[in-house]
């Protein structure tokens, strides 16, 4: 995090913000910001930089982000999410800064709330931004949120709305709508598609099965989010994996493809693909546990565990099938990452371990290291990468670029060490903004990639230069929460 | 006559902020733009031709923007909540 002045001069470096998700700066030179995607919000002193976290995870949420402090200074509103790459509906809090007590104030309501001076709290749902009064005292909502304008940018992904206001009621935003409704398609490297589900919905992180039969998705739903397994033959049922409560995300198919193991609050569950049985828990945490990858003979199976203050741990388990219940040893520590979104993958051969971290460049980068650790690392992508997958026929590496396009690197080996040619281009079309969560997965059988596409039309360019002004927002935000009242 | 009076509407006034054909406001993350606490500034993210994103800042009475030195990969950001006349903003990058 940097800051600096408007008539001149350089910026200067307050703190580390690795994955920054808004900052707001208080009335007493205090900025408040969520400097990670997968940590609470933090207090950063304007002046030396000096940061401390104040919020924390409870077990089940991703994200505390785009906090705004609130008059008085003795307060923080900001979003709550529980359902990756989906902020459409997710919750309001406030933390009371002298005793860091938070509490939800709207449920499952929207994104990217602000505090209005004249006493509304305003946040965005699907392209339309409500409003709902608010006691600055109480910490509390009192009224129904109304409707005040149609039409405000919004990003569901990442939980944001293109607006902001003046103190004196004048209010910025960019008209448009939200990324909202995806579709999955088979994608050829050379850009041509066939479309998997023409249905569109909130799609992301796609598996597909070691066979190519059959395809695990997360499909997000307002405050919940489900795996589906599609069958990818002639009769191209679905079935929903039965449910645990909340969130179930990040699927991963087991070797033989008989059963899945995938994140819910709790820790790690693992269910049957055929949805014969129920889920049940895997490995036990309060943090959150991502499943990201099996030895090819599914002995053991590799995740990382997000840590509070940023940062994550890649473990590995054994594995055992006893009677018909797979059971877990204790888990081992792989490596220690200073960011939260490594996706830690393991070549074919299980000798190499390829995963992201943002540590040396700024940037999420793919790196390999030697499995187990040999203490050095090989960077794959330069100018930026992430979920990191291994073709299981080809001597091939594949990721995401930053502007979310497929990258290919082809390599060696000799000896100890793992040699990487440039990557180049694999497709140059662009897949869904699903933010820091995968929207790719390579199909094992045939060169060929399941991917999230929007299913909506790109904003036109020249809209990209144009914001709408309201003058006297204050008053209109009033009358209409007045009106719709009566 | 009318029965009933037509509710006020807001007045709204659309800003044109035209850098040419090659730039483009924006971000991947985060809100483009900002106010100033009292309405006269606007500060903002947008790429150049070279793709790279940068903070510019402009008075909302006047066409002419400035680039901020120093701020490739700028986004999110975020003033302080008065407006000092020593104007500071902060950005993540």
């Amino acid at each position: 995090m940097k800051k600096i002045r408007l008539d001149g001069g350089q910026p200067i470096i307050l703190c580390d913000a690795p994955w920054g998700r808004g900052g707001s700066w208080g009335e007493d030179n205090v900025i408040i910001a969520a400097l990670d995607t997968r940590a609470g919000l933090s207090r950063i002193a304007a002046d030396s930089g000096k940061a401390a976290l104040i919020t924390e995870r409870e077990s089940g949420e991703i994200s505390h982000r785009w906090p705004q402090v609130l008059p008085g200074g003795k307060a923080v509103l900001f979003t709550a999410n529980s359902v990756p790459a989906n902020y459409d509906e997710a919750s309001i809090a406030v933390v009371s800064l002298p005793d860091r007590h938070k509490k939800v104030v709207l449920e499952h309501a929207g994104l990217y709330p602000r505090y209005l001076p004249s006493g509304y709290i305003i946040y965005v749902t699907k392209g339309s931004l409500f409003a709902v009064p608010f006691d600055l005292g109480k910490l509390a909502v009192h009224g129904t949120p109304k409707i005040v304008l149609e039409n405000i940018s919004s990003d569901q992904s990442y939980g944001f709305a293109q607006l902001d206001f003046s103190q004196s009621g004048t209010f910025l935003y960019h008209r448009g709508g939200t990324e909202a409704l995806r579709t999955i398609h088979w994608l050829y490297s050379d850009g041509k598609t066939e479309l998997l589900s023409s249905e569109g919905a909130i799609y992301n992180m796609p598996r597909v099965s070691p066979d190519g039969g059959r395809l695990a998705v997360v499909v997000a739903d307002g405050s919940s989010a489900d795996i589906w397994v599609y069958d990818l033959g002639g009769r191209g049922s679905r079935i929903r994996v039965p449910g645990v409560p909340s969130v179930s995300t990040n699927p991963l198919w087991s070797p033989d493809g008989k059963y899945l193991v995938f994140q819910s609050q709790g820790g790690i569950f693992w269910t049957l693909a055929d949805g014969a049985d129920k889920p049940r828990l895997l490995t036990k945490s309060s943090r959150a546990q991502t499943p990201s990858s099996f030895t090819s003979d599914g002995s053991q199976l590799i995740f990382f565990e997000q840590l509070p203050r940023g940062g994550a741990l890649i473990q590995k388990i054994s594995l055992r099938m006893q009677s018909g219940l797979l059971e877990a040893g204790e888990p081992e520590l792989v490596l220690k990452t200073s960011t939260g979104n490594p996706f830690p993958a393991l070549s074919p051969d299980g000798k190499w371990l390829a995963y992201a971290s943002s540590a040396e460049s700024g940037n999420y980068n793919v790196y390999v290291r030697a499995f187990p650790d040999g203490g050095t690392q090989k960077v794959i992508s330069t100018s930026g990468g992430n979920f990191p997958v291994w073709s299981p026929t080809a001597k091939e590496l594949f990721y995401r670029t930053q502007d979310r396009k497929i990258m290919v690197t082809t390599y060696t080996v000799k000896g100890d060490s793992f040699i990487a040619e440039p990557p180049r281009p694999w497709s140059e079309k662009q897949l869904a903004n699903t933010g820091l969560t995968p929207n790719f997965d390579l199909d094992p059988k045939n060169k060929r990639f399941a991917v999230v596409m929007s299913a909506d039309n790109p904003e036109p360019p020249e809209t990209r230069s144009h914001m709408t002004l309201v003058v006297n927002f204050f008053d209109e935000v009033r009358r209409r929460v007045t009106l719709g009242a009566k | 006559m009318r029965l009933t009076e037509p509710p006020p509407q807001p007045l709204v006034q659309l800003i044109d902020v035209d850098f040419g054909p090659n730039v483009s406001l924006g971000s991947t993350v985060g809100p483009t733009a900002i106010l100033s606490p009292d309405g006269t500034r606007l500060d903002f993210v947008a790429q150049g031709s070279d793709g790279i994103p940068r903070l510019f800042t402009r008075r909302l009475d006047e066409p002419q923007t400035s680039q901020l030195p120093g701020t490739e990969e700028a986004y999110t950001p975020s003033s302080p909540p008065k407006d000092s006349g020593s104007h500071s903003s902060l950005v993540e990058s």
